[in-house]
C-alpha cells in the first residue's frame, strides 16, 4: 500500500529538481498549487479580524453597491459593507463546517464499514441495509432536512452534512475489509487469539488508511460545496454572519448592475473546492493510484 | 414475469417505509415540538393546541405512526400545514419539471462526458489530454449553482433567454428555452465527472491485448477507439447512471432555486423556510421513491443489455 507505483502515464524526462520534489512530496505541481490555496484560505479563516481591511458588519448604506475602488478593492454590498472583508470572514464558516463534516463522517462511517465487513452475518446485513437506504437520498436533501428541523449553527450544519457521507465511507471501507478478512495475516491473528477490536485496529485499518485519507480529502471539497449550497438557499448560518453561499445569493439580485459581487463569492467557494480536489488527486498519485474515483453527492 | 421484478418492488416498498418512518420521527423530535417551531416561541397555548390537533399530535406516538403509515399505504401524504391542500397534489404538479430537468442534465452529462473522456484518452499524455484533464478537474470544482449564476450572467442576460420559470411540455419551444440553461448548469459538472471516469476506463482497455491485435490488423484508430475500447468500457460507464441521477436530484434543489424554477427542490426549500412539515415530509418521501424507481429501471436495463448480470 505504501510503495509508490510507477505511473504508466508519466514519461520519465529530465525535470528540474523543484518539479521533481513537488511530484515526490505532493503528487504533482498542480497539487502544490492546491496546498498554496489551502494555506492562504486557512490563514485567512484563522485570523480574518487581523487581515480584513474593514469590519465585515460595518454598514454604510449611502455607498451601497459601489463598485471596486482603491479604498474598497471588491466594492460594497447592498448595505454598504466591504465585500472583500466579508469574503475573508466567510472563509471561517465554510472551512470549519467543511472539515468538521468530513471528520465526523469519517469517524462514524469507517468503523461501521469495517465492523460490517469483519463480523459479517446480521451485523453486516443490518449496517449495509441502512447504508443502502441512506445512499438513495441525495446528501444535500438529508442535510436540508436536518437543518430545517434542528436549526443551523456551525455544529448543526456539520452534523447535517456529515450524515449524508457516513454511508459513503461505510460502503468504501466495507468492501476492502471483506477481502482483508480472508487474508492470511488477519486469519493468523485471529487464530492466535487476537481480539476482534485489536485485529480491526492493527491489521485492517492500516490497510485502509491511505485510501480513506485520499477520499476524505476529495470529500472535503464536496462538503464545502454543500455548506455553501445550504447558505445559498438561506438555510445556512444566519445573517449577518458572512457566508460565501449567502453572498452568492445576495449578489444574484444585482447580477446586472454589480456582477462582481456574485462572481467573487462563487470564486471563493470554487477556490476552496479546487484546493481539496488538487490535494486529493496529488495524494492519490503518491499514496495509492488505485483509489476509486471521488464519491459524488 | 421476470424474477427480479418482485425483488425490486420489495426494495421500493422497504425504502419508502424506512425513509418515511425516519422523517416522521425526525419531525416529531424537533425541539419544542413542530407546533412551536411553526408558530414561534411566543405563540399562545390556544394556537399551539389548534396546530397540535390538526396534526394529531396529542395522541400517543404509536397511534400517530399507525395512522401515518395507513395514509401512506393509500398513497396520501396528508395536507399542507400552511395551505391545507393535499401534499400529493402540490408535488405531482411540480414533479414533471424536476424529472425533465434531471433527465436533460443527465443526457448532457453522459454525452458530453463520454465524448470528452474518449477524446482525452485518444490523446493520452499529449496536449489535448492535459487540457481536457485540467478542464474537467476545474469544472468538477465548480458548484453547479455557481455555474447556474454564471450562465445567467454570461448567456441569459446577453442572449435574452429567460432566467426563471418553467413551461409545460405542451409548449415545447418555451419549455426548451427555460430548460436549456438549468440543464446545462446541471450537466456541466456531470460532464467533468463522467469524462474522468471514461478516460480511466478507456486507458485500462486500451492497454489490453485485443486492442493491440486490432491495431496490428490495421484497423483504423477511430474504429479501435469506438469499437474495441469504448464498447467494453460502456457498461461500467452506463452503471454510473444510477448514482449520477441521485446527485442530479440533489443538485436540482439548488439549480431550481437559482433559476426560480418550479420543482420538487423549490417546493421543498419553500416548505422548509415556512416550516410546513407535512409538505417537507411528503417531498422527501417522493424524492426517495423516485430515486429507487429510476435506479430499479436502470438495473433492469443493465440486465437486458448485459446477459452476464444474473439475479443472485
Amino acid at each position: 500500500m505504501t510503495t509508490i507505483e510507477s505511473h504508466p502515464s508519466r514519461t520519465p524526462t529530465r525535470r528540474r529538481s523543484v518539479a521533481r520534489a513537488a511530484r515526490k512530496y505532493c503528487g504533482s505541481p498542480m497539487a502544490v498549487a492546491g496546498y498554496c490555496i489551502l494555506l492562504i484560505l486557512v490563514v485567512v479563516a484563522l485570523m480574518p479580524g487581523q487581515l480584513a481591511p474593514y469590519d465585515p458588519h460595518a454598514q454604510n448604506v449611502a455607498r451601497a453597491l459601489e463598485g471596486p475602488s482603491g479604498e474598497h478593492l471588491l466594492g460594497l454590498d447592498q448595505y454598504g459593507r466591504d465585500i472583500l472583508s466579508r469574503l475573508m470572514h466567510g472563509a471561517r464558516v465554510s472551512l470549519a463546517v467543511g472539515l468538521l463534516a468530513v471528520s465526523m463522517a469519517l469517524v462514524v462511517g469507517i468503523p461501521l464499514g469495517i465492523a460490517a465487513g469483519y463480523f459479517g452475518g446480521w451485523v453486516e446485513t443490518a449496517i449495509m441495509w441502512v447504508v443502502d437506504v441512506m445512499l438513495s437520498i441525495p446528501g444535500i436533501i438529508l442535510a436540508l432536512l436536518f437543518v430545517a428541523l434542528f436549526g443551523s449553527g456551525v455544529v448543526n450544519m456539520s452534523i447535517a452534512i456529515a450524515i449524508g457521507f457516513v454511508p459513503t465511507f461505510a460502503r468504501l471501507s466495507h468492501s476492502p475489509t471483506l477481502s482483508y478478512r480472508q487474508r492470511e495475516f488477519v486469519q493468523g491473528s485471529i487464530a492466535f487469539g487476537g481480539r476482534s477490536l485489536w485485529v480491526m485496529r492493527r491489521h485492517i485499518w492500516p490497510n485502509l488508511r491511505s485510501q480513506m485519507l485520499i477520499i476524505g480529502c476529495l470529500t472535503a471539497g464536496t462538503t464545502i460545496r454543500i455548506e455553501a449550497g445550504l447558505s445559498f438557499l438561506g438555510l445556512g448560518v444566519a445573517p449577518p454572519t458572512a457566508t460565501w453561499g449567502g453572498m452568492l445569493r445576495d449578489g444574484m439580485l444585482y447580477l446586472q448592475s454589480v456582477p462582481l459581487y456574485s462572481i467573487v463569492a462563487g470564486l471563493a467557494i470554487f477556490s476552496a473546492i479546487v484546493a481539496f480536489n488538487l490535494i486529493g488527486d496529488g495524494l492519490r498519485d503518491i499514496l495509492d493510484p488505485r483509489t476509486p474515483e471521488r464519491p459524488v453527492g | 414475469m421476470p424474477r427480479y421484478l418482485p425483488r425490486l418492488l420489495v426494495r421500493l416498498v422497504l425504502t419508502v417505509f424506512v425513509v418515511a418512518s425516519a422523517v416522521f420521527f425526525g419531525v416529531r423530535m424537533v425541539p419544542g415540538g413542530p407546533a412551536t417551531a411553526l408558530l414561534g416561541a411566543d405563540a399562545s397555548p390556544v394556537d399551539i393546541a389548534a396546530v397540535n390537533e390538526k396534526l394529531g399530535l396529542e395522541e400517543p406516538l404509536i397511534v400517530q405512526y399507525g395512522r401515518f403509515l395507513g395514509q401512506l399505504a393509500t398513497g396520501s401524504l396528508g395536507n399542507s400545514l400552511v395551505s391545507d391542500r393535499p401534499v400529493t397534489a402540490s408535488i405531482m404538479a411540480v414533479l414533471p419539471h424536476t424529472l425533465e430537468l434531471a433527465i436533460a442534465g443527465m443526457a448532457i452529462g453522459m454525452v458530453g462526458g463520454v465524448l470528452l473522456g474518449v477524446f482525452t484518452a485518444a490523446y493520452r499524455n499529449r496536449a489535448p489530454d492535459y487540457i481536457g484533464r485540467v478542464l474537467s478537474l476545474t469544472l468538477l470544482s465548480f458548484p453547479s449553482y455557481y455555474i447556474g449564476v454564471l450562465l445567467i450572467f454570461l448567456v441569459a442576460l446577453r442572449v435574452g433567454l429567460p432566467t426563471s420559470g418553467a413551461a409545460p411540455l405542451s409548449d415545447p419551444l418555451q419549455n426548451l428555452s427555460q430548460l436549456i440553461l438549468p440543464a446545462l448548469a446541471l450537466g456541466i459538472v456531470g460532464t467533468a465527472y463522467v469524462a474522468r471516469v471514461t478516460r480511466g476506463l478507456m486507458l485500462e482497455v486500451l492497454d489490453e491485448d485485443h486492442v493491440r491485435t486490432a491495431r496490428a490488423k490495421g484497423i483504423s484508430e477511430f474504429r479501435v477507439l469506438i469499437r474495441h475500447a469504448l464498447q467494453p468500457a460502456s457498461l461500467p460507464i452506463a452503471s454510473l447512471g444510477g448514482l449520477f441521477f441521485i446527485v442530479l436530484i440533489g443538485d436540482a434543489v439548488l439549480i431550481e432555486t437559482v433559476f426560480a424554477r418550479p420543482g420538487l427542490g423549490t417546493l421543498m426549500v419553500d416548505a422548509m423556510l415556512a416550516r410546513d412539515y407535512t409538505m417537507v415530509q411528503g417531498a422527501v418521501i417522493v424524492v426517495a421513491a423516485v430515486i429507487v424507481v429510476v435506479n430499479s429501471l436502470l438495473e433492469i436495463v443493465y440486465r437486458l443489455i448485459d446477459p452476464r448480470i444474473r439475479v443472485k
